[in-house]
C-alpha cells in the first residue's frame, strides 16, 4: 500500500481554503468509509475478510432458514448421496449434512473466537506486564510461559483436555491455554520495543504517569501485532478444536462439530459416501485457510517492522 | 507555512534578570553498567560523566558543546532527572531533584521541559498535532477540555502552524514542521526552564535558521531560560550567552559567548574552535593554522587518571602532571571557568573575531606563553 492512498481525502480537505476549523479528528464516518474503501481495494485483504464474513452469515443464518435440523434422523434416507433436496447429502442416519456442517461453523467460529479472546487477553496482559514492569517478574513469567512453549501444543491441549474432562470446553480450554504463550512472549517484546522509543521519553518528559504512557502511548502501539497474531491464532483454534474432537477428545458423537463429523463419516468414505466427511473437511479448509491469508495480509499492511502507520 | 528567515545575528538579552541561578548541577556523575568487554559478559561500570558542576542562570541561554559521545545528551536528561543520577545533585529553583519523589517531580516537571533532537521519533505517530499539543496540559491537568485545545492551537499557531493542520499526523509533516510541534509540545506549558537537546541538528539546513529564529523569538516573549546542546560551535556562538565545553564527561571551560569565542583559556576548545573552517571573501573555506588534537576523540571507558584531553592536548600531552592530576577548576578571569594545568598556552587570539582572515599572519599556532590579561591571575 503506498503512502498516498489513504491520505489523498485528507490532503484535498487540507487544501480547502478557508475552511472553518472543525472538530480535532475526521468524523468516525469519514474515516469508516475511507478504510472500507482501503481494505475493498486491497485484494488479498478483501478475499479472505469477505470469505470468513460469508461463513459467518452461513453460520448465523442457514441453520435458521434451512428446513433441515441438524439432529433430525431420516432413516429411510440415510447414506443420501447429494441430492436437491440434501444438497450435500446425509450421513448413516439420514441427517442433513448441510444442516450440520452449518451448525458446525456456529460451533466452531463461536469456541474459536472465544477461545482467540480467552489467549489474548490473558497472554496480552502478561506481556504487556512483563515488557513494562520487568525485573524479576518479567523473568519469572516468561520462564513459566518458556515452560508451557516447551510442550507440543497440540499435545499439551490433549493432555489438559484429559485432565479436565474430555469435552468441547475442556477442549477450549487446553487450546486457549497454548496460545497464552505465544501472545505473551510476542508482545513482550514489541513492548520492549515501544517502551525505548523516543516518543515514550518524550512523555516522561512531560510529566506523564507511568499508567498514562503505558494506556495512551504503549497499549494503542501494540494493538496491530496482537491483531495480527489473534487472526493466527484463530485459525490455529479451528483446526485444533477439530482434531481434538477428531480423536474423540473435544465435542462429542452427536455434536455436529467438524471435527467429529469427519471421524463420524470416516468409515464411510471407503465404501462411497465421501459427502458425510468431505463437507466438513471442505468447510474447515476454508475457514483456516482464509483465516491465515487474513494474518499474513495483516502482517504485511500493520508490522511495525514493515510499513507502519498507513491504516 | 513557514517562519520568514531573518538575518542571522547574535541575538540581544536582557541582562538584568541573568543573575540568579535556576539549574545547577553539583558534582553530578552518571555511570552506566556495561555488560559485556569480556568473554564472560560481566557488567562493568563505565563513567559517562564525571562530576559536572554548572550553574544555569534565569533568563540566559546557556551553551553545551562538545564532540559526539562527549556526554551532553546523558547530561541534559539528568538535569531534568530523566535518567537517574549516579552521585551529585541537580537544584531545579533551589529544590534538589534527586530527592524528590515520583509524583513531586512529575509535578515539577511543568516548569521543565525538554526537546528531542528526533523530530521524527520523539512524536508518537498516532496522534494529531493538536492532540501531542494537548497532552502535557491534559497530564498537568490544566484548564477544561475546551481551553485545552484552545491553547494548543494557539501554541501551534505561534509555532506557524494552522488549525487545519492540527489535525494531521505527524507523518504529514516535514522535519522542520516536526521539530515546531515539538517545540509547541514543550512550550504549551509555559515552563521556566526548557533544554534543547541539537534541536536542529537533524533539520534541513534550510530550516535551521528558521527554528532558531522561532527558538528565540518564544524566549524573549516567555522569558524562559534555556540549555542549548549543540555539537555547531557556530550555532552556539550565535544562539548562546554562556557556553560549557565538555570533553569525555568532564567540563573543560565555561564562559560568556564572547569570551569563549575570542579567548578559549583550554587547549581543547582552542582545538575546537580551530576546526571550525572559517569563510573567506572569495567563497572559499580555510581551516585556520592552529593546533589541532592529536588522534581521536579518546574513549570514557579507558579514562585516563589525570586530564581526560592529555592524551591529545598539543600543550600538555606527555607532561606528568596532566596525566597524574585532574586539573583543577579555576577561574582566571570573572565568570571564566577552565579545568586546565595550563590555561592560556595557546590561544586563538585574533584569528576568529577578526575575521575574514584579514590578519591571517597574526597568531600562527605558535603558544603564547602567559597570555598575560587572562593567565595572570
Amino acid at each position: 500500500m503506498g503512502p498516498g492512498t489513504l491520505s489523498i481525502g485528507e490532503d484535498v480537505a487540507a487544501a480547502r481554503p478557508g475552511g472553518p476549523p472543525g472538530p480535532d479528528r475526521t468524523s468516525l464516518s469519514v474515516r469508516g468509509g475511507q478504510a472500507l474503501r482501503a481494505v475493498l481495494a486491497d485484494r488479498k485483504l478483501a478475499v479472505p475478510l469477505g470469505v470468513l464474513a460469508l461463513m459467518v452469515l452461513f453460520a448465523i443464518f442457514m441453520p435458521i432458514f434451512w428446513s433441515h435440523g441438524p439432529d433430525k434422523q431420516d432413516l429411510i434416507n440415510s447414506l443420501g448421496s447429494p441430492s436437491a433436496s440434501h444438497p450435500l447429502g446425509t450421513d448413516q442416519l439420514g441427517r442433513d449434512v448441510l444442516a450440520r456442517v452449518a451448525t458446525g461453523a456456529r460451533i466452531s467460529l463461536v469456541v474459536a473466537t472465544l477461545v482467540t479472546l480467552a489467549g489474548a487477553i490473558v497472554g496480552g496482559l502478561i506481556g504487556l506486564f512483563a515488557g513494562t514492569l520487568g525485573g524479576a517478574s518479567d523473568g519469572v513469567v516468561m520462564r513459566v510461559m518458556d515452560a508451557i512453549l516447551a510442550f507440543p501444543p497440540l499435545i499439551l491441549a490433549m493432555a489438559v483436555t484429559v485432565g479436565l474432562g474430555i469435552g468441547l470446553d475442556t477442549a477450549a480450554i487446553g487450546v486457549s491455554l497454548v496460545s497464552v504463550p505465544w501472545y505473551a512472549r510476542l508482545l513482550r517484546s514489541e513492548a520492549l520495543r515501544i517502551r525505548s522509543l523516543p516518543f515514550i521519553e518524550a512523555a516522561h518528559a512531560m510529566g506523564a504517569t507511568r499508567g498514562r504512557i503505558i494506556a495512551r502511548h504503549v497499549v494503542p502501539h501494540m494493538l496491530p501485532v496482537l491483531f495480527i497474531q489473534m487472526a493466527a491464532a484463530f485459525g490455529y483454534a479451528v483446526l485444533a478444536l477439530a482434531g481434538l474432537s477428531f480423536v474423540g477428545l473435544g465435542a462429542q458423537v452427536p455434536t455436529p462439530e467438524w471435527g467429529a463429523m469427519i471421524t463420524e463419516g470416516l468409515s464411510y468414505s471407503l465404501t462411497g459416501q465421501w459427502w458425510i466427511s468431505i463437507c466438513p473437511g471442505v468447510a474447515l479448509l476454508i475457514t483456516v485457510t482464509a483465516a491465515s491469508m487474513l494474518s499474513d495480509r495483516m502482517r504485511d499492511l500493520l508490522d511495525p517492522r514493515g510499513q507502519y502507520a498507513r491504516l | 507555512m513557514s517562519e520568514p528567515s531573518a538575518p542571522v545575528e547574535p541575538i540581544a538579552r536582557q541582562p538584568e534578570r541573568a543573575s540568579q541561578p535556576i539549574l545547577q548541577a553539583e558534582g553530578l556523575s552518571k555511570v552506566f553498567e556495561v555488560r559485556g568487554g569480556d568473554r564472560f559478559g560481566r557488567k562493568h561500570p563505565v563513567t559517562v560523566l564525571d562530576d559536572i558542576s554548572l550553574t544555569v542562570r534565569r533568563g540566559e541561554s546557556f551553551g553545551l558543546v562538545g564532540e559526539s559521545g562527549c556526554g551532553k545528551s546523558t547530561l541534559a536528561r539528568c538535569l531534568l532527572r530523566l535518567l537517574e543520577l549516579s552521585a551529585g545533585r541537580v537544584l531545579f529553583d533551589g529544590v534538589d531533584l534527586t530527592t524528590l519523589d515520583r509524583d513531586e517531580l512529575r509535578a515539577l516537571r511543568r516548569r521543565m521541559q525538554f526537546v528531542f533532537q528526533d523530530p521524527f521519533a520523539s512524536l508518537d505517530p498516532r496522534m494529531t498535532a493538536g492532540a501531542i499539543v494537548e497532552e502535557p496540559l491534559e497530564i498537568h491537568e490544566l484548564g477544561d477540555q475546551r481551553e485545552r485545545r484552545q491553547a494548543a492551537l494557539e501554541m501551534l499557531a505561534d509555532v506557524g502552524l494552522t488549525a487545519e493542520q492540527a489535525r494531521r499526523r505527524p507523518h504529514a509533516f516535514s522535519g522542520g514542521q516536526r521539530q515546531r510541534i515539538g517545540i509547541a509540545r514543550a512550550f504549551v506549558l509555559r515552563p521556566e526552564v526548557v533544554i534543547l537537546d541539537e534541536p536542529i541538528s537533524a533539520l534541513d539546513v534550510s530550516v535551521q535558521a528558521q527554528v532558531l529564529n522561532l527558538l528565540a523569538k518564544l524566549q524573549e516573549q516567555l522569558g524562559l531560560t534555556y540549555v542549548f546542546i549543540s555539537h555547531d560551535l557556530a550555532v552556539a556562538e550565535y544562539f548562546c550567552d554562556r557556553v560549557a565545553v565538555l570533553y569525555l564527561g568532564q567540563v573543560m571551560e565555561v564562559a560568556d559567548r564572547s569570551a569563549l569565542f575570542s579567548d578559549p583559556l583550554h587547549p581543547y576548545s582552542v582545538s575546537l574552535l580551530s576546526a571550525v573552517p572559517v569563510p573567506l571573501a572569495g567563497g572559499r573555506a580555510r581551516r585556520t593554522e592552529r593546533p589541532q588534537p592529536i588522534g581521536e576523540v579518546g574513549s570514557v571507558i579507558e579514562r585516563p587518571p589525570g586530564c581526560p584531553f592529555e592524551p591529545r592536548c598539543p600543550v600538555g600531552r606527555g607532561r606528568d602532571i596532566c596525566r597524574a592530576e585532574r586539573p583543577p577548576i579555576t577561574e582566571p578571569a570573572a565568570g571564566h571557568q577552565v579545568a586546565c594545568h595550563f590555561p592560556g598556552e595557546v590561544s586563538v587570539h585574533g584569528a576568529r573575531r577578526n575575521g575574514a582572515g584579514t590578519n591571517a599572519g597574526d597568531g600562527d599556532g605558535t603558544a603564547h606563553p602567559g597570555h598575560t590579561e587572562t593567565a595572570a591571575q
